[in-house]
């Protein structure tokens, strides 16, 4: 569904990496692990077209999409909830729900843009229902799992085909981790693309199909999931941590 | 005395409903851009030379007024294309002072063209001559001006609160980066904030002419300074803010019109801005404003 062949980018003329290929399949799901400045987000970003291709190139659904920008990767349905989750706390929750739809509004014509914007509303709130009662109140007022919840949601809105999610976990509490991923685990099962950066490997690591970890721009570990896990905590239990 | 107090209050209104609209075109693009645009009197200045010169050739002035719309509003939008977004991604205190040079710029070109001189900006008397209600003296344009504002303010909060393209304003004014990992352009955002800006701008120009009838190449300040001053008293970061910062200095200076000695009254801006002073120091985030920072 997605994959990237020998990537490299960077921030002004420093790289972050230089050689990164892999290949995420339809309705299957990457963890990317790693220490902190490991270059986790630097990827998600650069998947998201919020950076610039160096070399290398990057495929969706068979297709080229190495030259577009952040606007038209979301066309391509590449989404990205962003670290932090970034909810617009000066708009509702049905605002920032509407504001995920933004690309659908430019794409479709005026009567299909009402259907398509009320039918992912309903498909967020039935998957939400906490969102539709705090529909109406500001999205700075809700809890950090509920943030987490609308992020997802407003990236929903855009009808991606593969989701990017930069720490889902960062700041929950276990249960609504596990109440996260629950979600995030339907959302697999009905065919979507899904990559998660988490900082705190175990949990995504049950969740996830595959795994990359990263250390330094360099992928140190890849593989299935299960396996880069086992060798996660091998190197735990004999170096002491550190590889995430 | 009560037709007096009355009288302060309807001078007052008028003017500070003129300063409410300043205060907002500047308070729009510090939103979304994040500086003051000390650019922004340039754009009355223009605006008022669009008028005279449309006069000069024998136009009539309905068609004065649509010209320095347009004109008004495509310098607005040239400035936030070629000033502003080349440098959207830079700090703010670079587009600050960017807006300055904007101005200098804006300002030099006026004295060559038009030279130092004031220039006159026809108004036709209709418009000027005053007419008692119930005493208290009131002219076509104070209630234009009111009315103006009114449709504006309505205009402008229907736009931002309750569009989808208001959506993406307030997104892009609160978080950029994120707003565009939903898809919005922040170079249209800009572009479209600056086109709102510009016809802010040239109501305000119809309404600040038609009052003082001369424009001149160093008229910016003037306008500049009282949004400035607005925005500061009613602060900055809503939209409430500015209009009842436009609404309070405007009836301030009628008071003080209405109190002070012909040869205090020279010194009228210098209240102002000691009511900006005991402002800043008592309520730093203004009278309905949020805490922000001149370039944050």
């Amino acid at each position: 569904m997605i994959e990237l062949r020998g990537a490299a980018t960077g921030y002004g003329a420093i790289p972050v990496f230089e050689n990164m290929s892999f290949a995420v399949g339809k309705g299957s799901a990457m963890a990317i692990a790693g220490p902190n400045g490991a270059g986790k987000t630097t990827l998600l970003l650069l998947m998201a077209g919020m950076l610039p291709l160096w070399r290398g190139a990057m495929h969706v659904a068979g297709n080229d999409v190495s030259a577009l920008g952040a606007e038209e990767r979301i066309g391509v349905g590449v989404v990205l909830c962003p670290e932090g989750r970034r909810i617009f706390s000066t708009l509702t929750v049905e605002e920032n729900l509407q504001l995920g739809a933004t690309t659908i509004r430019r794409s479709l014509h005026r009567s299909g843009v009402r259907r398509a914007i009320n039918d992912g509303l309903e498909q967020v709130y039935s998957m939400f229902p906490i969102l539709r009662e705090r529909r109406h109140g500001s999205g700075g007022a809700l809890s950090g799992g509920q943030q987490q919840m609308l992020a997802i949601g407003r990236a929903l809105m855009s009808r991606p085909a593969v989701l990017l999610l930069d720490e889902p976990s960062l700041g929950l509490a276990p249960l609504i981790v596990d109440e996260v991923y629950a979600h995030l685990e339907e959302l697999k099962r009905s065919g979507l693309t899904i990559v998660v950066v988490e900082e705190a490997a175990s949990r995504v690591m049950s969740f996830a199909d595959t795994a990359l970890v990263l250390r330094n721009g360099r992928v140190i570990l890849q593989g299935d999931a299960k396996e880069v896990s086992e060798h996660l905590d091998l190197a735990k239990a004999y170096v002491g941590g550190g590889a995430g | 005395m009560m037709v007096a107090s009355l009288q302060v209050i309807v001078d007052g209104l008028s003017i500070g409903s003129t300063y409410a609209l300043l205060a907002l075109g500047l308070s729009l693009v510090f939103s979304v851009m994040g500086f003051v645009n000390f650019a922004y009197g340039s754009l009355i200045v223009w605006a008022g030379y669009a008028i005279a010169v449309t006069d000069s050739v024998g136009a009539p002035y309905a068609l004065t007024i649509l010209v320095m719309v347009v004109f008004t509003v495509v310098l607005s939008i040239a400035m936030g294309r070629f000033a502003f977004r080349p440098f959207i991604t830079a700090p703010p205190a670079t587009l600050l002072l960017t807006s300055f040079g904007v101005a200098l710029a804006l300002q030099a070109v006026a004295i060559f063209v038009f030279g130092e001189a004031p220039r006159h900006v026809p108004t036709p008397p209709v418009l000027i001559e005053s007419v008692s209600v119930g005493g208290v003296r009131i002219s076509l344009l104070q209630i234009l001006a009111l009315g103006l504002s009114v449709i504006v303010l309505v205009a402008l909060n229907l736009l931002i609160q309750r569009t989808t393209f208001g959506i993406e304003i307030r997104a892009a004014a609160e978080d950029s980066k994120a707003a565009q990992l939903m898809g919005v352009r922040p170079p249209k955002v800009l572009l479209v904030v600056f086109a709102i800006s510009g016809v802010v701008a040239a109501v305000v120009a119809f309404v600040w002419f038609a009052r003082i009838g001369t424009v001149d190449p160093r008229a910016d300040l003037t306008p500049t300074l009282k949004a400035f001053i607005a925005v500061v008293l009613g602060g900055l970061g809503t939209i409430r803010g500015p209009v009842i910062g436009g609404l309070l200095l405007g009836l301030f200076e009628s008071v003080l019109a209405s109190f002070l000695t012909t040869n205090l009254l020279a010194f009228q801006s210098a209240f102002a801005f000691g009511l900006v002073i005991l402002v800043l120091i008592l309520r730093p985030q203004g009278v309905a404003g949020r805490v922000v920072e001149l370039a944050k």
